[in-house]
């Protein structure tokens, strides 16, 4: 029998998970590992590379055992990972010279004021698309080479590699220092502020700005093509896929016209909108990314925003509050409620994200009387939600000139109904949801099937995606512009006297 | 059982959740000056209903997860949807008909889950409507699994809503083949058209605490002979065990 399933490996903060789907983009099995976080200092936060290696070894073959297939039955493998981590290793020993700098670690914070005066930074932005931020990789290379000149010139000479989570793995299963292959994609390239959107291409100027030698870049390419073959793990099998997760969700999701969007809920929510072939600059606070690039045809792009807490100020309602027992009962909770007797929430714990950023803002609760109970609280919790979501949208409607007509969810969060009809509510658009959770795997295993040829285009795994499940808006205009201006009031209220938020407004009809 | 036993059980529940740690057979008989032998059938049966749990290795005993939750209700319907997702999602996808997950609220079976039907046609979302237990698949598998349905069914008298509800004599014979079958189809019995096959979840323990349907329209769900299709009893039963596992890890 020829081989009809595609495997997914999705290599996250806090786990590698495998996932098997059929050659009809169903679920068929699922492993998972989880790995240590290691935090050696305040702000630090790690992960050691060969134990995620060592747990994608394990994992892979518990998936297939679990869908009772081998990797003969295996048409193409796809790997979506934590986008930003850094790895730096010895490419004759295959082992990393140090543990892997996450996108959580905020260790480079006191750099971003040296390596801004570097460049003005609109021009790294409209270069690359990205904000000078802790988030992007490139200032972690810049801190981890400065630590040791013996490495800079390691680097220098490409005895020493550098990679994202992807690249790393693809490395290790191509035959590590028996000829690995040394790639990474378009997604996971446009998140490391060293790739030039247009070109698709490493920028010398941006190389040269972040003190990072080129020799230890891997090779940029498109997201889906055949990037090699496993000689382990999955012996014989192409990897037909490598993308970041964010957009392995967007892709999952099948939002492959300009103007398709979604949103994952998780600990934190991202926002990802699809904007065509060309990268649209964005004046309000959102990050310029690459959505994919299947095979030779033009790259396609996307305005991602991020917002910093959702799941964790459920959270923080169970373990700091103790007013819920589990999160999903938070939802009992809000509806012993009508609505949120005037509270509001502005979970500002770490700063505003998307479309403010204002680091230095903090939470509020705003509105308590006594006729405040913890329902109006519960309510005010999962409005938060709604409403981060409600500024990115307005944010990315201005940028991009699009509007958004349908935003398809994911993630944890889905499962909490009145959430999603919160959301529909304040958005004013429907809210959908689809039946494969497991969107960032999904989307991933599309593009790796893609590329071997088991589904023909686009059009067919856009027929694939089927809706869970659907809200439709059912707020008066009224009713949304007294909440919206309560949001607002409070949103002022995190930053101090004379803020005024300046999120963006819907374009006109 | 006799009023007697009762008693002791009960006294052996508070023995066993005042002791703070395992207890074995010996002191049990010893505490309610029986038998060795009754003492360990009372641990036997308590252990059956899931009030106590034994443990593997010293065959002691300590208070069970049924005990414990006695005071707290039945489980939270928004915990047990978030722990069903991805199972009832994957039912809908292999099965191609919507997916439901109820539970029993007074004579009526509460939706608290429902995954549309993967054909994309227009559907809304059903959770929060009741569908009277009786002419329902899943409110049968409650009547007749449910410890609370089974105290439903023997005092309420059902009423007909459509020619093929069934009441009375039928409805008793229903629910005891529901009982040897753990599985209840129903057809045109709550909505004309509709047929109903629906399976019980059971958390930790042997106690039923909701039933995962499928629902749609007759000819899709039954065969030319008005049975449940093979296929889709096999896919209902698969889910279920799932879903059983995951909720008895997270209840």
């Amino acid at each position: 029998m020829s081989a009809r399933y595609v495997v997914a490996i999705d290599q996250g903060t806090t786990s590698t998970r495998c996932i098997v789907f059929d050659h009809f983009g169903r679920f068929v099995s699922v492993a998972q590992r989880e790995h240590r976080q290691w935090f050696p200092e305040p702000g630090w936060v790690e992960h050691d590379a060969l134990e995620i290696w060592a747990n994608v070894v394990r994992v892979v073959p518990a998936a297939l055992a679990k869908a009772g297939i081998g990797p003969d039955d295996v048409a193409a493998l796809g790997i979506a990972n934590q986008r930003e981590t850094a790895v730096l290793w010895d490419r004759h020993t295959g082992r990393p010279v140090a543990r892997a700098v996450t996108w959580q670690d905020t260790r480079v914070a006191p750099l971003l004021a040296e390596l801004a005066q570097r460049d003005p930074p609109r021009t790294f932005r409209e270069r690359c698309g990205l904000p000078l931020s802790t988030y992007a990789t490139a200032p972690r290379l810049t801190w981890l080479l400065r630590s040791s000149p013996a490495l800079r010139q390691r680097a220098a000479s490409a005895d020493v590699l550098f990679g994202t989570m992807e690249t790393w793995l693809t490395w290790q299963l191509t035959g590590g220092p028996q000829g690995g292959v040394h790639v990474t994609d378009v997604t996971n390239a446009s998140r490391t502020m060293l790739m030039d959107l247009r070109t698709l291409d490493w920028d010398d100027e941006l190389c040269a700005a972040f003190e990072v030698p080129r020799a230890m870049l891997p090779q940029i390419r498109p997201t889906a093509t055949t990037h090699g073959r496993a000689s382990t793990v999955l012996p014989g099998v192409v990897i037909g896929a490598l993308m970041g997760d964010q957009q392995a969700a967007l892709f999952g999701q099948a939002c492959y016209s300009p103007g398709e969007a979604k949103c994952t809920y998780g600990t934190g929510a991202f926002l990802l909108l699809n904007t065509g072939d060309q990268p649209v600059a964005s004046s309000h606070g959102l990050a310029t990314t690459v959505a994919h690039q299947v095979g030779d045809e033009p790259a396609a792009y996307a305005l991602e925003g991020s917002i910093a807490m959702t799941g964790s100020l459920v959270q923080w309602f169970r373990d700091g509050l103790s007013l819920v027992r589990t999160a999903p009962e938070i939802e009992t909770l809000a509806r012993t409620v009508n609505d949120n007797g005037g509270c509001y929430i502005v979970p500002a714990f770490s700063g505003l994200f998307a479309p403010h950023w204002r680091p230095d803002a903090r939470g509020v609760i705003t509105g308590l009387t006594s006729y405040v109970t913890r329902g109006h609280l519960a309510r005010a919790v999962l409005e938060a939600t709604a409403w981060q979501t409600v500024d990115v949208v307005e944010a990315m409607n201005a940028d991009s000139g699009l509007r958004l007509n349908t935003l398809r969810v994911d993630g944890g969060m889905t499962s909490n109904l009145l959430l999603m009809q919160m959301i529909s509510d304040r958005l004013d658009v429907p809210v959908e949801r689809p039946m494969v959770h497991e969107t960032v795997s999904l989307g991933v295993a599309y593009a790796a099937g893609l590329t071997v040829g088991l589904w023909p285009d686009l059009g067919v795994l856009r027929r694939s995606w089927h809706r869970g499940a659907r809200w439709t808006p059912d707020m008066t205009a009224q009713t949304r512009e007294q909440q919206r201006s309560g949001w607002r009031t409070a949103l002022a209220q995190t930053i101090g006297p004379g803020f005024t938020p300046t999120a963006a407004r819907p374009p006109g009809p | 059982m006799t009023l007697r036993s009762v008693e002791r059980a009960a006294v052996l529940l508070r023995l066993v959740a005042a002791q703070g740690g395992p207890i074995g057979v010996s002191d049990v008989a010893a505490a309610l000056g029986v038998a060795k032998s009754s003492a360990h059938e009372l641990l036997r049966t308590l252990q059956e209903v899931g009030f106590l749990d034994q443990d593997g290795g010293t065959g002691r005993y300590r208070l069970g997860e049924g005990a414990r939750r006695l005071a707290q209700g039945p489980p939270d319907t928004n915990l047990l949807r978030s722990l069903a997702t991805n199972c009832v999602d994957a039912l809908a996808a292999r099965s191609g008909e919507s997916a439901y997950m109820g539970v029993l609220r007074g004579a009526d079976v509460l939706v608290v889950h429902h995954v549309f039907r993967p054909d994309d046609s227009s559907q809304r979302v059903e959770v929060g409507e009741r569908h009277p237990a009786h002419a329902s698949a899943m409110g049968q598998v409650l009547l007749a699994l449910d410890p609370a349905g089974q105290a439903v069914a023997r005092t309420w008298v059902p009423v007909s809503l459509t020619r093929r509800t069934l009441i009375g004599a039928a409805l008793s014979a229903r629910l005891a083949a529901v009982r040897r079958e753990q599985l209840a189809c129903a057809v045109g019995e709550r909505v004309p058209e509709l047929a109903e096959i629906a399976v019980p979840l059971r958390g930790r323990g042997p106690s039923v605490v909701a039933a995962v349907a499928l629902i749609g329209h007759s000819d899709r769900l039954t065969d030319a002979r008005g049975r449940p299709r093979a296929a889709l009893v096999a896919h209902v039963r698969t889910a279920a065990s799932a879903i059983s596992a995951d909720l008895a890890g997270g209840l």
